[in-house]
């Protein structure tokens, strides 16, 4: 008995009480986010569910970075080695992991600006089927077959010379469909909120895949509903084929050919077992008391400083 | 090769190596040969541009170290030929920024249209059927 109240003062009101749980939940956070991404069908996630899970982890560390930086806001100069790992070493450590995604998030974002930089406006065919289409396009001076949609403020859809010359112009309307697709859905913002926050804890990869899968499956629907299944599906085959082995490796990660064979009706999105649907509720219920863990560790603190 | 500079204000080689040596791997390029250190100096400077010889050479030096220039000897001089035309110093770069992107963030640009799609040769193969057979259901 005495043994639990000494932990449970170590735990909340010793030095570490801000340390461990900046360390352990984020970790159990990422760690039931993980778990629960894992009983996502391949095709038919619900792209809120995946959203939840790939964010919660990332929003349960903000929440004790907050607390760890606010309570040691002012303090002054430690000195006591209690003062120190709660004043100095926990809310550094905090500082680390923010400053750890921001830089990521910089990086990625100066790749992309550097692509934009690389890029041309669109001219000629590809000029006049994001006209039709309704899309900023630009193009990449490259052979290499290269096609996505970027930009947090206003979507640009990028796509090279080697993709604009393989496809005709239904396949070219198609694919700018599909990114259109992304850009009017808010992905290109969203994806970059979700990559910020899951740099911030770990194990959210399965579930930004699942987010992907969700978001992919979305864009190709609405495609195939604007320009037409046939024309859609042979531009992903023309693709996959001038992409060679680098894709054949990478898709083996995602599962098969799953988009084409949902297209060409070959898969049909299955219903996720009642079971699953429970585990991943659960999940995400657990991960948001999780992330909620510092309002009731302030309010206690406030009511104990204001006596 | 390295592309760890960058430029955002700049166009075309400036992008990504700086200002100097963006000019001087468009001299390169524009002499479309061989050049010696004096050569690439004598054009760099002959619109009334103050330009050491030494900057000159280090710069080929350095562009060289980076591997955008080929550096060898023509008798007693040193001379350098650049290792990609323009269109492929541009392809390089943006190959060299998407697959660091793919690299470091996994699937970093969203909606990467081809990287979800190939499997192996059999499988497309079936697939490529099964879309022939889709094609001739709606003719």
């Amino acid at each position: 008995m005495n043994c639990c109240f000494d932990l449970m003062v170590w735990a909340f009101d010793g030095p570490w009480r801000n340390f461990w749980p900046l360390v352990l939940l984020p970790l159990l956070a990422g760690f039931i986010s993980d778990r629960c991404s894992r009983a996502f069908p391949l095709v038919g996630v619900s792209h809120r569910c995946a959203i939840a899970l790939a964010a919660l982890p990332g929003l349960v560390t903000i929440g004790l970075m907050v607390v760890a930086l606010w309570q040691a806001l002012p303090r002054g100069i430690p000195h006591s080695v209690d003062a120190f790992i709660l004043g100095v070493m926990t809310p550094a450590f905090a500082a680390l992991l923010l400053v750890h995604a921001t830089t990521r998030a910089g990086s990625r974002a100066a790749q992309l600006h550097r692509l934009r930089g690389l890029s041309r406006p669109a001219t000629g065919r590809l000029a006049i089927a994001a006209q039709v289409v309704g899309v900023i396009a630009r193009e990449l001076p490259t052979r290499d077959i290269e096609c996505f949609i970027s930009g947090f403020w206003r979507p640009i859809a990028y796509v090279s010379r080697g993709a604009v010359d393989s496809l005709s112009d239904d396949q070219l309307r198609a694919v700018l469909q599909h990114e259109r697709a992304h850009g009017q859905a808010g992905d290109a913002r969203m994806f970059p909120i979700l990559s910020f926050l899951s740099d911030l804890a770990p194990m959210t990869g399965r579930a930004m895949d699942a987010y992907r899968r969700a978001r992919e499956q979305h864009a190709d629907r609405v495609a195939a509903r604007c320009a037409g299944v046939v024309p859609l599906a042979s531009a992903l085959l023309i693709m996959a084929r001038g992409h060679g082995t680098d894709a054949a490796l990478s898709m083996a990660a995602v599962g098969g050919a799953w988009r084409l064979e949902l297209l060409l009706g070959v898969a049909v999105p299955a219903p996720m077992s009642r079971r699953n649907r429970a585990g991943i509720t659960a999940g995400i219920l657990s991960n948001l008391l999780l992330a909620s863990w510092p309002l009731p560790h302030v309010a206690l603190l406030y009511v104990y400083c204001t006596g | 090769m390295t592309t760890r500079t960058f430029h955002p204000g700049q166009s075309g080689a400036a992008l990504v190596v700086g200002p100097l040596e963006a000019e001087v791997l468009e001299c390169i390029w524009d002499a479309g040969t061989v050049s010696t250190v004096p050569e690439v100096h004598r054009r760099l400077t002959g619109t009334d541009r103050q330009l050491s010889y030494s900057a000159v050479k280090a710069v080929l030096n350095n562009l060289a170290g980076k591997g955008w220039l080929l550096k060898g000897r023509e008798g007693k001089l040193t001379c350098f030929e650049a290792r990609l035309t323009r269109e492929q110093f541009e392809e390089e770069v943006i190959r060299t920024v998407i697959g660091s992107l793919k690299r470091n963030f996994g699937e970093p640009v969203l909606a990467h249209f081809v990287e979800q799609v190939a499997v192996d040769e059999d499988a497309i193969q079936e697939l490529e059927r099964l879309l022939a057979q889709r094609r001739a259901e709606l003719e």
